[in-house]
């Protein structure tokens, strides 16, 4: 009796094999498979990061098809040039420095091209958002004002002039600090501190009918 | 020489606009501050917006990346490799 007893809590300690192949890797390790060229771990590492990039260009760009790109161009760098990631800062941030440096070239590109207008221009749908459940408890009242806002939010950052934009979506949409946003932007801290503080006030000043404080 | 004391007024306030909602100030500067908030209402109503702003800007839903374009972009990565070899 006492044996199987001791038989099933080893069991329970020891995770079976599969459990084991499936636990996530650490990031570091990741890395350094990529980097031996093993492209399944590439695949894994970047994985993590799909999302966020195009969720960063799609805000910064605003439009769903350069969105595209932006991710498109960034993975493949990122696999192109993985190996000579040196590991001075982390991987997220230097693929953030990536999609930072294609998206800021597409912009600089449409600048030059928008002097014809196009008639076909996308213009992100809103109604095509997936938005969040609706917690039912809550104010219907409350819950349509959120709503308004959040769009209300979306339009202003299309607003706020590109030199803040990228700041303000570094920081405050994905939570980064502000030494990292001046890793990938190329900036100082100061910069990063004052782009930011700007661009608040910008967004302020958009939304201030809407903020009823 | 006698060091100036620093008048905490809405100008500084606004200097310090960013530490100040981060929470890196060290705590003298900030102390000085929230002294100067608490009889200011243009500055209470300045924090209290940017600070629904960022929490509003925090919780945005995120786009859904179209379900082809993932599997596209690996494919491509691939195929590059392919052609490489």
């Amino acid at each position: 009796m006492i044996e199987k007893q001791r038989n099933e809590v080893k069991k329970s300690l020891i995770k079976p094999k599969e459990e084991i192949k499936s636990l996530p890797l650490p990031e570091s390790e990741l890395i350094k498979r990529a980097k031996e060229g093993k492209d399944e771990f590439f695949e894994m590492l970047i994985s993590r990061y799909e999302k966020k990039i195009y969720n960063l260009a799609y805000r910064f760009l605003n439009n769903e098809q350069d969105a595209i790109e932006v991710l498109q161009e960034t993975l493949i760098r990122a696999y192109r040039f993985i190996k000579k990631f040196q590991e001075r800062s982390s991987f997220y941030t230097w693929l953030y420095r990536i999609a930072m440096n294609v998206a800021l070239r597409k912009l600089k590109r449409r600048s030059k091209e928008e002097k014809v207008i196009s008639l076909d221009q996308t213009v992100p749908g809103y109604e095509d958002i997936p938005q969040e459940i609706p917690d039912e408890t809550q104010n219907p009242e409350l819950i349509y004002e959120r709503k308004e806002l959040q769009k209300a939010i979306r339009k202003a950052l299309e607003e706020v002039p590109e030199v803040y934009r990228s700041v303000v979506l570094l920081k405050d949409v994905e939570g980064l600090s502000n030494k990292e946003i001046a890793e990938i932007l190329k900036l100082t801290v100061p910069a990063v501190k004052s782009r930011l503080h700007r661009g608040r006030l910008f967004l302020r000043e958009k939304l201030k009918d809407l903020i009823k404080i | 020489m006698k060091k100036r004391k620093i008048e905490y007024n809405c100008e500084v306030f606004q200097k310090y606009l960013v530490e100040y909602l981060d929470e890196e100030l060290p705590s003298e500067i900030f102390i000085e501050l929230e002294k100067h908030r608490m009889v200011c209402r243009e500055c209470t109503r300045l924090i209290k917006s940017l600070r629904k702003i960022i929490y509003e800007l925090r919780s945005l839903t995120n786009y859904e990346v179209p379900k082809d374009v993932l599997e596209r972009i690996h494919t491509y990565i691939k195929i590059k490799k392919w052609k490489r070899k």
